[in-house]
């Protein structure tokens, strides 16, 4: 009785774990990499409200254009994913089981291009980059090549809810040109009218507020030398007091911002504000409930430094071609005849995408005029792509990621009490140190 | 020429002994030894990316310089110290109740809690990042009965994330346990329960003085296994918090993938963490087997 009993038992645990195999583990597919085939690429890409359709769409574009037998291959893969694997293949000296193109965080171009020479595209001699907004450009060179295709902008402003700052007495004008503690003031007055959430991420993790503020001002976690530059970097000094006041108000819905959750916070709206780029209003037009609630303006300013402008920058990404893949030219020809050549789809992804490239001459189509009725008519696309234009450009360096954790290992701290401004950002500094080794 | 024959035959009997194990010898040096010498060298050289340098024992002197490195370190013994213990207690009482004779739906307990043990680390994890958040069902349900008048930052505040990741490690893998002590209570003679019944032992009598003795080798077992996997801690910290907040949930495990994966790429010095890890544990595995010989 007992041994059947054990038995029935052991039958039920084996078919579940058979079960979690199934779902659990992802399952190596030929089809995810680069084939012999030579009219067939493979692209990796993360994100499938964005970068995922906007690379089918090149595709579609891509085989009317002259190319029917070519078979684009989007593959989508978390952007962790994307570096691990090619970090693996890479060190291993392994050339198979990566993609002909990958898309490229523009945090992560430096590092990988100066540190992995020889296993990316130089891509000058068959694009024209000075067709490209010069930042890009610029993050994606080395020496005098260029090893990556700019793609989206990250073209940065502060989104927020015109009925949640109406009821705590702001209009739209009130908006306009405020600086980081004026935010932080109306945060307060919000949270106090509306009993809503200001805004959603972890402020221990808001190295993004950070890094929007430094690049405003031409200003990064390195200086001209390339040495960590935190204790005397007036933004990250500003910016972390900033970042205390919200903790310390507990203005932030302390979630991910770039998560499911954080996500989730704007959309069903219990948030009044989001400072981040343009790629953002995607995700904010997706909670079709709040259409004309939201309008949009610049990033606050800085006020502690004399460079500070109202332009800055988050996140955007750029295509690169591995030096290796096996039709590596069909590559290129797809990167250069649509990301750097085909106006018409870059108007169609903007549309239909909310994808602000960065390749000049698509930005006086037609499509960038348009009156976004979800934004109340305003001109979304046009306002962004111009302040484009007059974002500083930084040098992101090696070692930006090792950067932001340093950063976050000393920021609760701060917050608590347990480290002044200077010791924690001296603690930051030493962190970094420990972390890259020098 | 009998004493030669015998020979012969003994040189032929360890041929064929060698053509048996010369596959798994020659898998094992492959991906076993291979490997492990490999770290060895690869731990003394510093690298990013593909560039490399012979730095000798640099990349050791590195380590115990390493504040960072000593921080997630602390954090594994803080989860150690407090998991496996409530994890071992947990699943000796849950064994024990099991097998209690006239257990009505036994069959369902025992899957119910063994079924943790078979969902995969990282949807549990995150599951548990969506139960914990702020507005999630864990505080919504403390508030609602009125444990607590405002929400906890589980996720946020240095010590509550440290309590719902043992939360999490207890619910994962309590059950897991749990099915060793199972099958070592029932190895244990029905005599000696009945002896201390006659001899008027009360439940707790004999539980602590007749099974928990007789079950001995299986709980030195799964110590230490836990205490190895609690060192080797990854999938569920940084699925569930990064690490953060201020490195209070970063493992040495996720600090080795930090310098290989995250910064740049240095597997010289993620080799280096990890044989300072493979030292921990085998100390560690030492004392524990020393421990439980002693009487």
């Amino acid at each position: 009785m007992m041994k059947k009993k054990l038995g029935v038992f052991f039958l039920g645990v084996f078919s579940a774990s058979l079960l979690a195999a199934c779902t659990g583990g992802p399952e190596a597919n030929p089809e995810d990499f680069a084939s012999g085939d030579e009219n067939t690429i493979t692209i990796w890409a993360w994100d499938t409200n964005f970068n995922i359709p906007i690379a089918e769409k090149a595709a579609e574009y891509y085989k009317q254009a002259g190319h029917e037998d070519a078979t684009v291959n989007v593959v989508e893969m978390s952007n962790e994913d994307t570096k691990q694997k090619l970090v693996s293949g890479f060190t291993s000296g392994v050339s198979e089981g990566l993609p002909d193109i990958m898309l490229m965080d523009d945090y992560d171009v430096q590092n990988y291009i100066t540190n992995y020479d020889g296993k990316f595209a130089e891509l000058s001699n068959d694009i024209d980059f000075s067709q490209f907004a010069e930042y890009k450009v610029e993050n994606a060179s080395k020496d005098d090549g260029v090893y990556a295709v700019p793609f989206d902008s990250g073209s940065a402003g502060l989104y927020y809810r015109t009925d949640y700052l109406e009821e705590a007495g702001y209009t739209p004008e009130d908006m306009q040109d405020l600086t980081w503690s004026e935010f932080v003031e109306i945060g307060k007055d919000v949270k106090e009218a509306t009993g809503q959430w200001f805004v959603a991420f972890i402020p221990n993790r808001g190295t993004h507020y950070i890094q929007m503020a430094m690049q405003s001002a031409g200003l990064w976690y390195f200086d001209e030398s390339g040495e960590i530059y935190l204790k005397d970097n007036p933004a990250v000094r500003e910016m972390a007091e900033i970042l205390k006041a919200i903790e310390e108000n507990q203005l932030a819905k302390p979630v991910d911002y770039f998560a499911p959750e954080g996500i989730g916070a704007v959309t069903s709206g219990e948030v009044a504000a989001v400072n981040s780029a343009i790629w953002f209003s995607a995700t904010i037009r997706s909670a079709e409930d709040q259409a004309g609630k939201w309008a949009y303006t610049n990033v606050p300013k800085l006020e502690t430094v004399d460079t500070a402008t109202p332009y800055s920058n988050l996140g955007g990404a750029s295509w690169v071609v591995l030096e290796e893949s096996p039709n590596k030219e069909m590559a290129v020809d797809f990167l250069k005849t649509e990301f750097a050549g085909n106006d018409e789809f870059y108007q169609d992804i903007l549309v239909e995408n909310g994808a602000v490239g960065t390749y000049l001459p698509s930005q006086t189509g037609e499509a960038y005029q348009f009156e976004d009725p979800f934004f109340n008519d305003a001109p979304i696309y046009k306002d962004f792509s111009e302040w484009m234009a007059e974002i500083p450009g930084v040098d992101y360096g090696n070692n930006t990621q090792a950067a932001v954790d340093a950063l976050r290992s000393v920021l609760q701290d701060y917050f608590d009490g347990n480290l002044t401004l200077d010791e924690m950002l001296e603690k930051a500094e030493e962190n970094y140190t420990m972390q890259v080794g020098e | 020429m009998k004493a030669h024959l015998k020979v012969k035959r003994k040189r032929s009997q360890k041929q064929e002994v060698w053509k048996f194990i010369v596959f798994a010898v020659v898998l094992s040096s492959i991906f076993l030894l291979y490997p492990i010498f490999y770290s060895m060298y690869l731990s003394l050289h510093s690298m990013q990316g593909l560039q490399s340098v012979f730095v000798g024992f640099g990349n050791y002197l590195r380590m115990f310089q390493d504040d960072i490195f000593v921080k997630a370190l602390m954090n594994n013994f803080t989860f150690l110290i407090f998991q496996v213990p409530i994890m071992v207690i947990l699943g000796l009482l849950m064994a024990f109740l099991l097998n209690t004779p006239n257990l009505k739906g036994r069959t369902f307990f025992k899957l119910a809690l063994f079924l943790p043990c078979v969902t995969s680390l990282v949807s549990y994890a995150v599951l548990f990042k969506m139960m914990f958040q702020i507005g999630g069902i864990i505080n919504n349900a403390l508030l609602n009965i009125g444990t607590i008048q405002s929400p906890i930052d589980w996720l946020n505040s240095p010590f509550w994330v440290k309590v719902t990741v043992i939360i999490a490690l207890c619910w994962r893998w309590t059950g897991y346990n749990m099915i060793f002590y199972l099958a070592g209570l029932q190895n244990i003679s029905d005599d000696t329960l009945e002896a201390a019944d006659i001899d008027g032992a009360n439940g707790f009598q004999k539980f602590f003085q007749v099974v928990i003795p007789q079950l001995k080798p299986v709980i030195v077992f799964t110590t230490i296994t836990s205490t190895i996997g609690t060192i080797q801690l990854f999938d569920e910290v940084v699925n569930l918090t990064g690490g953060g907040p201020s490195n209070e949930t970063l493992t040495a495990a996720q600090l080795i993938y930090n310098h290989s994966f995250i910064y740049t790429s240095n597997f010289g010095y993620s080799a280096t963490l990890s044989w300072a890890l493979v030292v921990i544990i085998a100390v560690l595995s030492i004392v524990q087997l020393k421990i439980s010989n002693r009487d």
